[in-house]
């Protein structure tokens, strides 16, 4: 779902009236952000008990931490969005279980993803072409298919290097290659359409 | 590893907002962002990048409780959250016990403290990471006869530089300049600068906040003559109000 002008500006608001101790504000942005943070908590760690946790410890967290977002030249929801994945790869990297977890993904995130045919898009692929930047769904599309979809199964899944490699049976160097070139091409890419590269 | 690399931070960045980089590499990343500017920054540069990957993940109703139970994690108890109240504690007993009486001073407080934080959050980091609340401060709010809130001046502990917001001064006299001044208890008033282009500035202390306004209660604001001699003590305050720590 596209953050709107609107939605950063509430979040930036209610998070310098949240600096100030007021709990209505709090509750207001649980109202406003709580569904999308759930949705990024939920996609990592894939047990809704544990997105639940995630999600609580982000607010409490932003509850105790709310001056410090003046500190960083993100966007509120960036900010927040960030907070919630961080402490969900935390949540999930504690779980003995992690790896496999990620290795019973759905099957669908496990295709490969052929740029050229836009029919029949799997989940993952169809979360890739709604990315509210059209640059970044451009120099998605500009990397190859194995680059696009290691990042895509990490940033979605929060695996690690081993995951990736255990998930699309590769060796680890090589997965660390596809991370690693996709990431450069990515950046590159992005950098040289002109796109901003410190305000979300 | 030399974390000076510009190439090296920026591959870790992106691997610690990718997810990739796990395990004690990522705590002490984390550590490393806290000391080292840039490779915040290189987080921030890929957290730009990627986040609208975040953005189109269709929104998924949070369970019923998990609000109420978060409502109870960050309930205002006075044991609880103690250490980082205490600014605003201060601010409501002080207010609690003083002399204002006035109707709408708590509004006109809360609003003006609203105004007051961005500036208050320009101060320097570490003193600000230091606190766990808000920063350590001296801030006063200024009212005028109508007891509107009509000033916030502020200034970090150990800044050397005034930050001063106009909320609602009214219609300034032509030719006429406003001044600051801090109004210590039974001394005479000390000028602390003219308020620049009659709006929202900073000016400039002879010393730090703390040497020049850690034993002052009050400070006002006077019409003066545009050029008159700075010692020219003023016979009224339009403005004044109390100068408090906010720690």
């Amino acid at each position: 779902m596209a953050i709107t002008e609107s939605k950063q500006q509430q979040a930036g608001d209610l998070l310098a009236r949240i600096s100030l101790r007021n709990q209505p504000a709090l509750k207001a942005l649980y109202a406003l952000a709580g569904g999308q943070l759930y949705a990024v908590a939920l996609r990592i760690v894939r047990k809704p008990q544990l997105a639940e946790e995630v999600v609580q410890d982000v607010f409490v967290n932003v509850w105790n931490r709310a001056q410090d977002y003046a500190a960083v030249r993100s966007q509120p929801m960036t900010w927040l969005i960030s907070l919630t994945r961080n402490r969900a790869i935390d949540v999930y990297r504690a779980q003995d279980d992690a790896v496999s977890l990620s290795t019973h993904l759905d099957d669908e995130d496990g295709e490969m993803w052929d740029p050229e045919d836009s029919n029949a898009k799997t989940p993952l692929q169809q979360m890739i072409g709604k990315a509210e930047s059209a640059q970044l769904q451009i120099c998605l599309r500009a990397l190859e298919a194995q680059q696009r979809q290691t990042l895509a199964l990490a940033y979605f899944h929060g695996m690690s290097h081993a995951e990736l490699a255990a998930h699309l049976a590769q060796p680890l160097g090589t997965i660390k290659t596809w991370a690693r070139r996709g990431m450069e091409r990515l950046a590159a890419c992005m950098q040289s359409a002109g796109h901003a590269p410190v305000c979300a | 590893m030399n974390y000076n690399k510009p190439e090296l931070l920026h591959i870790l960045a992106g691997e610690y907002v990718l997810g990739t980089l796990q395990g004690k590499a990522r705590t002490r990343f984390e550590r490393i962002m806290r000391q080292i500017p840039a490779a915040q920054s290189a987080v921030e540069q890929w957290q730009a990048r990627l986040i609208p990957l975040a953005h189109a993940l269709p929104e998924r109703a949070p369970p019923r409780d998990l609000w109420r139970t978060i409502e109870a994690r960050t309930a205002p108890k006075s044991t609880q959250s103690a250490p980082q109240v205490l600014g605003i504690s201060r601010w409501r007993q002080w207010f609690s016990i003083s002399n204002l009486g006035l109707v709408g001073a708590g509004a006109a407080f809360a609003f003006a403290m609203l105004t007051a934080l961005p500036m208050l959050q320009r101060m320097n980091a570490p003193e600000v990471a230091s606190m766990g609340g808000l920063p350590q401060s001296y801030v006063a709010v200024l009212s005028g006869a109508d007891a509107k809130a009509a000033f916030v001046v502020s200034a970090p502990r150990h800044g050397k530089s005034l930050s001063v917001k106009v909320l609602t001064a009214g219609a300034i006299p032509v030719e006429q300049e406003m001044r600051l001044w801090a109004l210590p208890a039974g001394g005479p008033a000390q000028l602390l600068g003219t308020i620049p282009n009659f709006g929202n500035g900073e000016i400039q202390m002879t010393g730090t906040a703390e040497e020049v306004l850690a034993k002052i209660p009050n400070l006002g604001v006077s019409f003066a003559v545009a050029g008159a001699p700075a010692g020219e003590l003023p016979v009224q305050f339009a403005f004044r109000g109390p100068c408090v720590k906010l720690w």
